[in-house]
């Protein structure tokens, strides 16, 4: 009665977040994603979004790059650094990240670049590599749907499935 | 070709000088970062089972996170519109409600005028016009004007007159003896004012202040509308018991239509001259144009007869009596019990057998009490006759309106049965 001692409600290092690739789930509801999903959703949202286009109080979120800017704003080096610069900044949950593109035969888009992201979520031991199709880079916005989009997202170059709840 | 800047310098000295330009308050104070916040927090909230929340990351990457952002952002354009309204618009709106801003005022105080005791024998009066100035001795541009004419003649050595100061508002600080500086008038031995403030200065009400009155008065039910609004004064100005009816009549094609004319009914003649006035008056002032209220009293019947009762075995040593007296003077006779009860008798037994002590009440006899007796007053009796109720006349064949109080008296016969 009265003053109970009880635990402080603590909430985790990580947190959960309602996920914007994509919103909802195949059911409905919304896609709520914790651990390293969660870490893999906040990374594709710094990086598929355009700078100023969403978020009012951070003018400098994002990187996504305009439909029609000219490409040799976007040598692949600097570009890849610059990815590493708004995860490093945005993403807060993670350690160390690194991002470098290549050319792959996987991409579906001639000359179509694969993003690279190798990141180890804090306090966690082993690296992530996220790897997925940005055809972003290339100057167009994405061609597909936001599903077939996250079926080729690859984490340790397997379908990652984390995102969609394996839908 | 040279432009001639020199115009902006003069009007921002101009805004520098002039007191009286305020910068208002911006109306709706809002920070869109602010409610962001917040709101993000009050998401990130563990739930009430404890578990962590869906929404706890507070990373701007997610979902919750860009519906606060636009949610608040648009709030803050909303808020944005509405500091553009002009004060005049929320005032003439206001004035819709009723509430008008209270003006600013000036600050009034006394002021003493003295002269010498040789100027008085020399007959010299001292007049003091309308509007003379006497400046501060603290600030130089600080003086007070005085608001009547004074003139010192006879045997008198001094005179006081109301001065304002020549700055609206909230009165400063007044030091006695601090306006003491006279530039103009003769024969003039001192002046001073004399700590006295006839007058509170009033910087006038903001929106804000108005839209707070607006609501505090919302609040009190200062306004007679509807019905409710009428009861709740009604009680408030201290009306024991009241009943309202709206009167309507009946059009040749047999359609009801409310009438704009409602009758308050109050009990307890004794409060009659106080309450009355005071009810005609407040109602003048506050309900609804074209709309009559008249305050009437009650008709209180005095009612007497014959009542059979079988006490519960526990109480049979109790006097039958007493018991239904507390009974009906706690649940029947006024300022209890109902208005124009046309089923007055059963509610009578009703609350005679709700009692615990009593088992068994029966109804011998019930008609109106002695007129003639010496308990009722001669303008009661008036009242009663005139509404046809007689002395000894049954209660059955009276003819129940809803402003009637059936009141019972002490001449109440009680049985017991065994």
């Amino acid at each position: 009665m009265g003053n109970e001692i009880k635990p402080k409600k603590v909430r985790s290092l990580i947190g959960k977040s309602w996920s914007q690739y994509p919103p909802h789930k195949s059911n409905g509801d919304l896609n709520i994603v914790a651990g390293t999903p969660k870490v893999i959703s906040d990374i594709l949202s710094v990086i598929l979004t355009k700078k100023g286009e969403a978020s009012f109080f951070n003018p400098e979120y994002g990187v996504n790059p305009d439909l029609f800017s000219p490409l040799s704003e976007y040598d692949p080096d600097v570009f890849s650094s610059k990815v590493e610069e708004q995860i490093r900044t945005w993403v807060d949950t993670i350690e160390s990240v690194s991002v470098s593109t290549s050319r792959s035969a996987r991409t579906r888009v001639l000359d179509g670049l694969m993003i690279i992201i190798n990141f180890r979520i804090i306090n966690s031991p082993t690296n992530n590599l996220l790897t997925f199709d940005y055809y972003t880079y290339q100057g167009a916005i994405m061609e597909n749907d936001i599903d077939s989009f996250l079926n080729n997202v690859a984490i340790e170059d397997e379908r990652f499935k984390g995102l969609n709840n394996g839908n | 070709m040279a432009t001639n800047y020199n115009y902006h310098y003069q009007i921002k000295e101009e805004l520098n000088t002039e007191s009286s330009i305020i910068k208002s308050p911006e109306l709706y104070n809002y920070d869109p970062r602010d409610i962001y916040e917040a709101a993000m927090n009050l998401a990130a909230e563990p739930l009430t089972n404890g578990e962590e929340s869906p929404f706890s990351s507070q990373s701007p990457n997610s979902t919750h996170a860009r519906l606060f952002e636009v949610i608040s952002y648009l709030q803050s354009l909303i808020g944005y519109e509405i500091n553009l309204v002009p004060d005049n618009v929320w005032i003439q709106l206001l004035r819709l409600r009723g509430i008008e801003p209270k003006t600013t005022k000036y600050p009034i105080i006394e002021l003493e005028f003295g002269r010498s005791q040789r100027d008085l024998d020399n007959n010299n009066d001292v007049y003091v016009p309308l509007g003379t100035k006497i400046y501060s001795t603290k600030y130089e541009s600080r003086f007070v004007i005085t608001t009547s004419e004074l003139l010192i003649s006879g045997n008198d050595l001094t005179g006081k007159v109301p001065a304002r100061l020549n700055q609206k508002g909230k009165t400063p600080d007044i030091v006695k003896n601090e306006y003491s500086i006279n530039r103009s008038i003769a024969h003039l031995s001192y002046v001073t004012n004399t700590g006295v403030i006839l007058q509170e200065g009033f910087d006038g009400e903001s929106i804000n202040d108005l839209v707070k009155r607006v609501r505090d008065k919302e609040n009190q039910r200062e306004r007679i509308v509807t019905q409710r609004d009428l009861k709740q004064f009604a009680s408030e100005n201290g009306v024991e018991k009241s009943n309202i009816l709206t009167n309507t009549f009946i059009d040749k094609y047999g359609n009801s239509h409310p009438q704009p004319v409602t009758t308050l009914f109050v009990y307890k003649r004794e409060d009659q001259e106080s309450i009355i006035p005071r009810l005609k008056f407040k109602l003048e002032e506050e309900s609804l144009i074209g709309h009559e209220i008249i305050p009437k009293f009650a008709i209180v019947v005095p009612i007497t007869g014959k009542i059979s009762i079988k006490l519960s075995s526990d109480s049979k040593r109790l006097d039958p009596f007493d018991v239904v007296a507390e009974v009906i003077d706690d649940q029947v006779n006024p300022p209890n019990g109902e208005w124009g009860d046309q089923k007055y008798k059963d509610t009578l037994i009703q609350n005679l057998e709700s009692d615990p002590r009593i088992y068994e009440a029966i109804i011998e006899d019930l008609y109106i009490e002695d007129l003639e007796g010496e308990l009722i007053n001669e303008e009661e009796k008036t009242i009663l006759n005139n509404n046809n109720l007689t002395s000894n006349q049954k209660f059955d064949t009276i003819n129940v309106m809803p402003w009637y109080l059936f009141q019972i008296q002490g001449s109440l016969q009680v049985n017991k049965i065994n």
